[in-house]
């Protein structure tokens, strides 16, 4: 018997399909259909969410919220600051349709940073940073009326629900999907926070319209952010950020006050007056005109 | 920002793997080609008992293994099949070339004692889940291809 080893096509064993184009195909479509999941669970996370009575949050929250939140050792300056911020708070309020049994509470807070922000329970914090650059009473009654809209949406609920069902399913899927699926459900949860601020901006809008009359000074609330941004890292990218893009943010107030007309509605300064972080008297000096 | 930064490293990563990867295996297969080539005049069975009109001389067990692992790109493209299930096709080359690089050794092996075949030859593959890289182990595999070499 003879035997004979002849050559034969060893691809048998291999597939032909190249390996890098099933890679792409599969990537792409597992990365869309994560990202649907997670707006799916998102949007009906918040939407759940929101079914949860104000009282009931109020109830669960308290005063907790705040803990990180001190008036800092300048307690004299919260004292003469935070009513204002109440009264304040409160006529723009009035126009804003808020629900029954919501009375927002306003809090002064001694971050050197520009902030302001809506929590659980009906808690609004302003920083020091922030009030102090508020070039007119009318800019900050935008920044009260954007974070007014926030709880008039029950957005801050909103949130911790959507996150919270994302996170749940991100931790029922286990290892398998967490190469991939953590970075594309934070891009979700971006996008719709970037929604509800859009809102939270017009709703803002028509309330200092319903205030004061006009929307004149509300736009150099963006004008200081942007300023203040540059001033510390250099501008963020929109995607990547939680807020919208300031200079479309600017762009829009500027065009609800087009009709504007700054001498016959002249710009309200702030009530209080109190020292910046860095030391500067608020910006009560440097009046700033502009729409 | 880092979302963006993390999504590139493993992107990198990737075509790192990608382009080594398929590199390294082309590599091989053209070394392995060779060698086939070469030692072609040698004959291996997987029957037990040698034919009998065969005088044999001196027998002597002969062993070829080698452990192959995987690159960062096979990895991610396991990992994905791996959510939707099917063939691992990305696994099935480096399986390919363990086993072949495992017969060539044997039969190197065979022809340093200077054998002209080797019978009863079979196969172990084992793998080595010792080495872990994040999460999931990396794969890696190793390969005996073992028989029973005729001299005569």
């Amino acid at each position: 018997m003879s035997y004979e080893n002849p050559q034969v096509r060893h691809e048998v064993n291999v597939s032909r399909e190249s390996v890098l184009v099933e890679f792409l195909r599969l990537a792409i479509g597992v990365a869309l259909a994560v990202l649907a999941a997670a707006a799916v669970l998102y949007v009906g996370g918040g939407a759940l969410a929101r079914f949860i009575p104000y009282s009931v949050e109020q109830g669960w929250v308290g005063d907790r919220v705040l803990a990180p939140v001190e008036a800092g050792p300048n307690a004299a300056d919260a004292a003469a600051v935070e009513p204002y911020l109440q009264r304040l708070a409160g006529d723009l309020a009035r126009h804003m349709d808020l629900p029954e049994g919501m009375h927002p509470v306003v809090h002064w807070s001694d971050a050197a940073a520009p902030n302001a922000f809506a929590t659980l329970g009906g808690h609004v914090v302003v920083t020091r940073g922030l009030y102090t650059r508020m070039p007119s009473e009318n800019a900050l009654a935008l920044v009260l009326a954007h974070e007014l809209a926030h709880l008039r949406k029950r957005d801050p609920i909103s949130a911790v629900g959507g996150s919270a069902t994302l996170a749940l399913a991100l931790v029922l899927l286990g290892g398998d999907a967490d190469q991939l699926v953590p970075h594309v459900a934070q891009a979700v949860q971006l996008g719709y926070s970037r929604r509800a601020e859009r809102r939270a901006d017009a709703a803002a809008v028509d309330a200092v319209i319903a205030e004061y009359g006009h929307a004149g000074g509300a736009a150099s609330v963006f004008e200081v952010l942007t300023d203040y941004a540059e001033a510390s890292q250099g501008a963020a990218p929109t995607l990547l950020s939680t807020h919208p893009s300031d200079e479309e943010r600017i762009a829009r107030l500027q065009r609800a006050a087009l009709d504007w007309d700054p001498v016959r509605q002249p710009l309200r300064p702030l009530r209080v007056r109190v020292t910046s972080a860095e030391g500067r008297r608020s910006s009560l000096d440097r009046p700033r005109l502009k729409p | 920002m880092e979302v963006l930064i993390q999504l590139a490293f493993i992107g990198l990563l990737l075509l790192v793997g990608l382009v080594f990867g398929r590199m390294a295996e082309k590599r091989h297969y053209r070394d392995i080609e060779r060698r086939e080539a070469e030692l072609a005049d040698l004959l291996v069975f997987n029957e037990r008992t040698p034919p009998a009109d065969r005088p044999i001389r001196e027998a002597t067990l002969v062993v070829g293994s080698v452990v192959i692992g995987e690159d960062y790109f096979k990895r991610m493209a396991a990992a994905l099949k791996g959510l939707v299930g099917g063939r691992l096709t990305a696994y099935e080359s480096l399986m390919d070339r363990g086993r072949r690089e495992a017969i060539l050794r044997m039969k190197e092996a065979a022809r340093a004692r200077g054998a002209r075949s080797v019978f009863n030859v079979r196969f172990e593959t084992a793998s080595l889940s010792e080495a872990h890289v994040g999460a999931r182990p990396m794969f890696s595999a190793e390969f005996i291809a073992y028989g029973t070499a005729l001299i005569d």
